[in-house]
């Protein structure tokens, strides 16, 4: 994705940070990779050349000492020494090599050949050699591979053992050495050339895909906000899933935000207008002027209040996006709104009561407070407004499942007029607003949105003889990675 | 810091003006040059090599040449008992120059043209000629008779003719001579007539020599009707010069040797010997050969083949080149040297050397 983007594209390094070459990565990766390799398999070439040309002639040399072992034989002159001249023939076949023999007794005396050969011990060891051994020594100025084979002849009064050196500059392997190494190294240079060659084509063609979501997002609309259709290889399809999903709350957030503000943009156009004619006729002569003033105060009171209502909800709905958890006492905050409402309604006659869960039971969820309280003082609004004047007003908090989860109802119960059971659906929308009381209608929208928030659930019940049991259920903690809202 | 550099400076300018008058006294020297003497050992007749000798000197007028003369044993022990080595070694004895090479006594040398490969080995030897090894005869002795062709066809007529042979048949005394022994040993080498033509020779009491010129000077005279294994180049000199000698290549194979040379890694003087062999190996040099030695280049006869040899001598075979190469040592060594010796001498002689 390091390709120059089109002018008007915001860059993706904005941040200052430079963005890092995939492609540059791979090829450092596979070249380094690679030059280990070559290292590793040159030590193993060099290792295998240098034996396998020690071996080759080896065997030359070998031969050589066995056709001259073979011509010694005992007489009754004492040892007969024919040297073949195919034994020097056979290592001067076409070489620069220099050649070196000798034939020792088993004393080591030299009986024919260079005497001042180096045997490195090997002439020295009890009983006699037999088998042919090999080794390096240096000799006339040069590095020299020997031969030392031995054979007892057998002979009319004890068998008598003689010894066979030759030595044979390493020209001619040195260079089948290199000769093999070069031969070994050659394709596996080209092998690596092709590899880092591969490696960075592979690069672009996993890449491309990628450039054809990156085409596809470039070129939409600011509004569209379709999931993109490109069928994505399985290594990218999580990102094209996450990208989707984005998309989607995005979406989803967009809708509710537009609704949201024509609802309220509605509802404050229609309550201003009435609170306008009130002002109006307050302008009038005697007592219609007196009742317009007074339907002027209790309009204004209700706009408030609506404001109010909706700047809680529009907060609601705000912190539900951002998904502020933390670990709830569901107790601790029952008993704190509990004092507060006390102290607001003081005046009237209505009983008030908390039902909580027996001590040994934290009553705890992963929530938002602020909202949950919201949501409570809401629930309690309501049962003040539309209840009877000696309400009995009950909060309650009741340890229960969800969906086969531990799970916490809080609510409210009061013994107002209840819902219709046909209202029950629709009252937790916005603006409806059901009873003689008439509340602005946003007060169990908000309470609905606070439970689906918190992946609950608001379940409204009548009582009996009469109220209703408003309960939010809240899972104790949010399912991980949870169904979409 | 200033002091410093400036210290630096002259200093600097002192070393350029002292190197300035280096190279002015040098140019000076060059201009006088001091002529290199080039020690030349050599085991062939100086007649044979004095025009390529003067060719040389005339081409680098700057190097003259100290031409000293052996015989090829005396030239490899010298050579191995020298306190001050020459700076080029020169002899007919392929074995023993290939021995000093193995010793690792030469010194590589580089750019020489190019040549059959049996006659250079290692870059540090090189032959220059290629002479074969041939049979001398008299003509008048053969006036009416067949003349031999092959080895097994000689050894025959020795043996059905001993009247006619008997003492008349001359050939090396292998003991004596390096190139003779040579001669015998790759005789005995290459094939199995070798033993039964010795035997021939040994039953027709054939005479024995040091020399190729006193072999054919005898054959001249008629004492001997043929001289078996001498040296072809050396020989056709004389033939050439007496309408009494006759000289043939025998059909089975005729041996051919390579005079070598080769530059002591001690020399002083190697630009100038390395100069001296590739003058030797030079289109110049193997031109003086062919014309003003007796000695045959080796590679104008290279490139001609047979034809060259043909058109010299008698008869057409096919040569057979000794290679330079360590094979020649198995001769060399000590053991093997004394049993050749002995039984070809019980073959030959079973008495005395004649001569």
């Amino acid at each position: 994705m390091s390709r120059a983007r089109p002018s008007g594209a915001i860059p993706a390094h904005a941040s200052g940070r430079r963005p890092y070459s995939l492609r540059r990565r791979l090829m450092v990766a596979s070249m380094g990779a690679f030059a280990v390799l070559i290292a590793l398999l040159s030590a193993g070439l060099w290792t295998y050349a240098r034996s396998s040309a020690n071996e080759t002639y080896d065997l030359l040399l070998r031969g050589a000492a066995i056709a001259i072992l073979e011509r010694i034989s005992v007489t009754p002159e004492g040892i007969d020494i024919d040297l073949p001249p195919s034994a020097l023939e056979i290592l001067a076949l076409d070489q620069d090599d220099r050649v070196f023999y000798r034939v020792v007794d088993a004393d080591g005396a030299t009986l024919t050949g260079t005497a001042d050969l180096p045997s490195e011990g090997s002439l020295a060891k009890s009983p006699p050699l037999q088998e042919p051994v090999f080794f390096d020594s240096q000799y006339s100025g040069e590095t020299v591979r020997f031969v030392v084979n031995g054979r007892t002849l057998l002979s009319a009064d004890e068998p008598q053992w003689v010894g066979v050196q030759i030595g044979q500059t390493r020209i001619a392997r040195n260079a089948m050495e290199r000769d093999l190494i070069l031969k070994g190294l050659v394709p596996l240079a080209a092998l690596s050339i092709a590899g880092v060659a591969m490696a960075r084509a592979g690069i672009g063609f996993a890449m491309r895909p990628l450039a054809g979501i990156e085409r596809d997002i470039r070129e939409r609309q600011p509004n569209d906000l379709k999931p993109l259709d490109a069928l994505p290889p399985r290594e990218v399809e999580s990102l094209i899933t996450a990208i989707n999903g984005f998309m989607r709350r995005l979406d989803l957030s967009r809708d509710q935000a537009e609704s949201f503000i024509a609802d309220v943009a509605h509802q404050m156009r229609t309550s201003l207008a009435a609170l306008y004619s009130h002002l109006e006729a307050a302008g009038d002569q005697g007592e219609a002027g007196t009742v317009a003033v007074l339907r002027a105060r209790d309009q204004a009171r209700r706009t408030v209040r609506l404001t109010n209502q909706l700047l809680s909800h529009a907060m609601v709905i705000h912190r539900a996006d951002k998904e502020m958890f933390e670990t709830i006492d569901l107790g601790e905050l029952v008993r704190r709104l509990m004092e507060e409402i006390v102290r607001d309604e003081r005046a009237g006659g209505i009983d008030f009561a908390v039902e909580l869960p027996p001590p040994p039971t934290p009553a705890k969820v992963m929530g938002d407070p602020i909202a949950i309280r919201e949501a409570l003082r809401n629930l309690v609004d309501n049962a003040v407004r539309h209840g009877p004047p000696d309400n009995q007003i009950t909060l309650h908090v009741v340890a229960t499942t969800l969906r086969g989860r531990p799970a916490f109802a809080i609510g409210v119960e009061d013994q107002g007029p209840g819902i219709a059971d046909a209202d029950k659906p629709r009252v937790v929308e916005r603006f409806y607003s059901s009873g003689p009381g008439g509340g602005s209608g946003v007060g169990l929208a908000i309470v609905a949105a606070v439970a689906e928030s918190h992946k609950g659930r608001l379940d409204l019940a009548d009582r009996k003889p009469s109220g209703l049991r408003a309960s939010m259920t809240l899972p104790q903690s949010p399912l991980p990675g949870g169904e979409a809202p | 810091m200033t002091v410093r550099s400036r210290a630096v400076l002259a200093a600097l300018l002192v070393a350029l003006a002292a190197l300035t008058i280096w190279l002015v006294v040098l140019k000076e020297g060059s201009d006088a040059p001091e002529r290199t003497v080039l020690d030349v050992w050599s085991a062939t007749d100086k007649a044979a090599m004095s025009a390529i000798v003067a060719g040389f000197e005339a081409a680098y007028p700057n190097v003259s040449v100290r031409y000293t003369e052996f015989n090829t044993s005396e030239l490899q022990d010298a050579v191995l008992a020298a306190k001050e080595m020459p700076d080029v070694v020169i002899s007919s004895a392929m074995d023993l120059q290939v021995e000093l090479v193995n010793r690792g006594l030469a010194s590589p040398v580089s750019d020489v043209p190019e040549t059959p490969d049996w006659a250079r080995w290692r870059e540090e030897l090189f032959g220059f000629t290629q002479e074969p090894v041939a049979l001398v005869y008299n003509r008048q002795a053969f006036s009416d008779r067949r003349l031999p062709s092959t080895r097994s066809e000689l050894a025959g007529m020795i043996r059905d003719e001993p009247s006619f042979f008997d003492g008349r048949v001359g050939t090396y005394d292998v003991a004596l001579s390096g190139v003779g022994y040579m001669f015998a040993a790759q005789d005995a080498q290459r094939g199995f007539q070798a033993s039964r033509l010795v035997e021939s020779l040994g039953r027709a009491r054939a005479r024995t020599y040091c020399c190729t010129s006193d072999m054919v000077g005898d054959v001249a005279t008629g004492k001997l009707v043929l001289a078996y294994n001498v040296i072809g180049s050396y020989a056709l000199e004389q033939v050439r010069q007496d309408a009494r000698l006759g000289i043939l290549l025998l059909s089975d194979y005729a041996l051919v040797f390579t005079r070598s040379v080769l530059v002591p890694k001690e020399s002083d003087a190697k630009g100038a010997a390395g100069d001296f062999i590739r003058f030797l190996l030079s289109d110049a040099g193997q031109t003086l050969i062919d014309r003003n030695s007796s000695l045959f280049p080796l590679i104008e006869s290279f490139r001609e083949g047979q034809s060259f040899f043909e058109s010299r001598f008698e008869g057409s075979t096919s040569l057979l080149p000794i290679r330079l190469r360590p094979s020649l040592l198995t001769w060399l060594d000590g053991r093997k040297k004394a049993k050749f010796l002995h039984d070809w001498q019980a073959s030959i002689k079973g008495r005395s050397p004649t001569q």
